[in-house]
């Protein structure tokens, strides 16, 4: 099971409200990342759309976040794996 | 403009959907308002904006937007590679 604690019947609505909350976070994410590297990358505003050096700020700012975040996701799951003990078959 | 492409019929609420698009879009406004407000403020001696703030805003709010699309395609690159790098993993450890 992949929700030990929930009863077997409540699995599937565990895992709907999972998603849900996976689609939140993720959205979430997205806004404080456009709030983070907009702040860093774009300190003047002489003209109303983004000139190349910021273009370029941004995109690699967002890609660096996004592969950070990707990666202590798996060490993060490979430290919950080695502390958290295997539940009995 | 929607978060959301439309998903699977036996897909997740369309309550929940139509909720959290409003919210996010209700964050992205808190967010590029104070942004905005943050980065063109010259003084606090007068409660109305000057011509120069003013413009300031409006060019803000124009970057904010663009930035937030070239961050949307970003997103969307970087999760479709991680996605083949896991279907790649899963294929070679099926063998």
């Amino acid at each position: 099971m992949a929700f030990p604690q929930v009863p077997a019947h409540q699995q599937a609505e565990m895992m709907a409200r999972m998603e849900e909350m996976q689609t939140k976070e993720s959205l979430r994410s997205y806004n404080m990342l456009v709030e983070r590297c907009f702040t860093h990358c774009v300190s003047a505003f002489r003209s109303k759309s983004l000139d190349a050096k910021e273009t370029t700020c941004i995109e690699r700012c967002a890609e660096k976040f996004m592969k950070n975040t990707q990666r202590v996701g798996q060490r993060f799951a490979e430290l919950q794996a080695a502390t958290v003990p295997m539940p009995p078959q | 403009m929607s978060w959301f492409g439309g998903g699977s019929p036996s897909g997740p609420d369309p309550m929940f959907l139509a909720r959290t698009e409003i919210e996010m879009y209700n964050d992205l406004f808190v967010k590029m308002s104070a942004t905005c407000i943050s980065k063109c403020r010259s003084n606090y001696k007068e409660p109305d904006m000057n011509i120069g703030e003013q413009s300031c805003v409006d060019r803000c709010t124009g970057k904010y937007m663009e930035a937030q699309e070239k961050v949307g395609d970003v997103m969307r690159k970087v999760n479709e590679q991680h996605a083949q790098q896991q279907q790649a993993m899963q294929g070679m450890q099926g063998r």
